[in-house]
């Protein structure tokens, strides 16, 4: 039973990653980035991938590919993320990133939008966005 | 006077709500506008505190802020943000110039601000005023006093600041500056040096420092250490000496800030609902009086604060910090010499825009005189208790 416990809390962040994929406007060159520039993308520490593409964050309003996104990559709770843009705003330093509603209307925005990057569930229609492999 | 400065900040917050809708393209560049609106009521035993009338109730506690900001390039961005505050007798809604400046990042590494910039400090001296990313209602005034906010809040001058990955150690942040301070006629040291026959005519002061912060291997933990250096001088006015006023408007004399000095060391832990941190102060400073046959003045100051949250709901979190403030660090504390206690607090999210916090402070102490905070002899004219505590409510909305 233990040994149970622990296989599936070591899986658990493997299994969040799985319920969602990270997608990017087709102007983004990489077809692969590292969990370190997503997380520091989504933060807006970030602004460039280490290839070159310069990048615009997009979050989803709500919903498990929301938790599960910032759970596995970001490390923080949706309202400690929403402060820290709120300071990045508030200070000067930043700019409050797009939010969206639903899967679809991530990858509407993120297909048309030069640089736009955002995660939508795994299950989701990507459509002309670009699915991002995590290193 | 008390219906214009709320007519300003009523004014502030109404420009809020409307830019609210405000997100707009000019020339093909996105233009965001920002905005928020605080109020609190604070009630206290012992001290009235922060200049206002706490042992009766105060509804005396109110700021707000609206920004404008953009980017013109990739690399290049603008902005600027004005706010106001009435506090007790401080600010009296003044609207003010918070900050605005150009932002040029070449690359991770290196950027460079020039402007009017919010100066890095600690975990939390340019994000003060923002009550509503904060756990806490007050946040430690040991380490952030609210009346002396202006001396510490922004440089006129430029920054540098980047960000270097260690890869597998971790990130290193920093920023280094300097600039000339704006000073606050309606602050903490212009009441502090009124209430002691000092009264302050003008003061200009100047600052350097730097912040390095270490983003560690250790997921959510970050470790830094801030340091700042300034000095100015200025016009001031003996206004009574030994009980006597003196005659006409006092007696002029000019003093020098030769050197103010201080070393924070902070580390931040957060695991998921969990947050934990601290920060420790040293600050030297030295001033002398030009014209009065006074030694030059020392003051060494010591500040230090823990704190710990947990959001139980999405929509609560609860928090409480110990902080303990020390005037004369040589000497141990005393009812004159610091004020320390613990602090609890809850939080209520509202919504996404809208939070209320609940607050109680135990103070035991009120410092010198001569430190300027919390605790003012014009707000407390018979003297002054050796315990405060006081209960705050404060919320925030946010655009």
């Amino acid at each position: 039973m233990k040994k149970l416990l622990l296989t599936g809390l070591l899986l658990l962040p493997v299994l969040l990653a799985n319920d969602v994929v990270v997608v990017a406007n087709p102007s983004v060159k990489s077809s692969e980035v590292s969990a370190d520039e997503v997380k520091l993308v989504f933060l807006g520490q970030k602004t460039a991938l280490s290839d070159g593409s310069a990048v615009e964050p997009v979050l989803a309003q709500s919903g498990p590919a929301h938790e599960a996104f910032l759970k596995t990559y970001v490390g923080k709770t949706d309202p400690a993320l929403r402060n820290h843009f709120k300071s990045l705003v508030f200070t000067g330093k930043g700019s409050m990133p797009k939010s969206l509603a639903s899967d679809a209307d991530i990858v509407a925005y993120v297909t048309k939008t030069k640089g736009a990057i955002g995660y939508v569930s795994a299950a989701a229609s990507v459509g002309g966005a670009k699915k991002l492999t995590i290193k | 006077m008390y219906h214009h400065k709320h007519l300003r900040l009523l004014g502030l917050a109404t420009l809020s709500a409307v830019s609210a809708l405000a997100q707009f393209k000019v020339a093909g560049k996105d233009v965001q506008v920002h905005g928020f609106f605080q109020q609190g009521f604070a009630v206290s035993s012992g001290n009235n505190f922060l200049t206002m009338k706490t042992t009766n109730g105060s509804f005396s506690m109110t700021d707000g802020g609206f920004n404008v900001a953009t980017r013109l390039t990739p690399k290049l961005r603008v902005g600027a943000q004005v706010f106001s505050r009435n506090i007790g007798d401080i600010a009296n809604g003044k609207v003010a110039l918070d900050w605005a400046f150009a932002d040029y990042k070449f690359n991770d590494y290196f950027g460079i601000r020039a402007g009017r910039v919010k100066t890095v400090l600690g975990l939390f001296n340019d994000t003060q005023d923002m009550e509503f990313i904060h756990t806490f209602a007050l946040l430690p005034q040991s380490m952030y006093p609210t009346d002396l906010r202006a001396s510490t809040i922004s440089h006129d001058g430029g920054d540098i600041y980047g960000d270097i990955s260690l890869k597998k150690a971790g990130r290193i942040s920093y920023v280094a500056y300097m600039g000339m301070v704006p000073y606050d006629p309606r602050g903490g040291y212009s009441i502090g040096t009124r209430d002691s026959n000092t009264p302050i005519d003008r003061f200009t002061s100047w600052a350097k420092g730097g912040d390095v912060r270490w983003a560690t291997p250790l997921s959510g933990l970050t470790v830094g250490y801030s340091v700042l250096g300034g000095g100015g001088h200025g016009d001031a006015r003996l206004t009574a000496l030994f009980g006597q006023p003196m005659p006409g408007r006092g007696l002029p004399y000019r003093f020098e800030n030769l050197v103010t000095l201080s070393h924070q060391f902070y580390g931040d832990y957060q695991r998921g609902a969990f947050r934990t941190f601290a920060e420790y102060r040293m600050s030297d400073s030295k001033t002398a009086l030009l014209g009065i046959p006074i030694p030059t003045f020392v003051t060494t100051t010591e500040a230090w604060y823990v704190a710990g949250t947990y959001r139980l709901h999405p929509k609560l979190e609860v928090g409480s910090y110990y902080n303990s403030f020390i005037y004369n660090r040589n000497q141990p504390f005393s009812p004159t010499n610091g004020i320390r206690g613990p602090v609890v607090s809850a939080r209520f999210d509202l919504n996404r825009l809208w939070n209320v916090k609940v607050e109680q402070h135990f103070m035991d102490g009120y410092s010198s005189p001569l430190a300027f905070r919390s605790f003012y002899p014009s707000t407390n004219p018979t003297g002054f208790e050796k315990r405060t505590n006081a209960f705050i409510i404060r919320t925030g909305v946010t655009f």
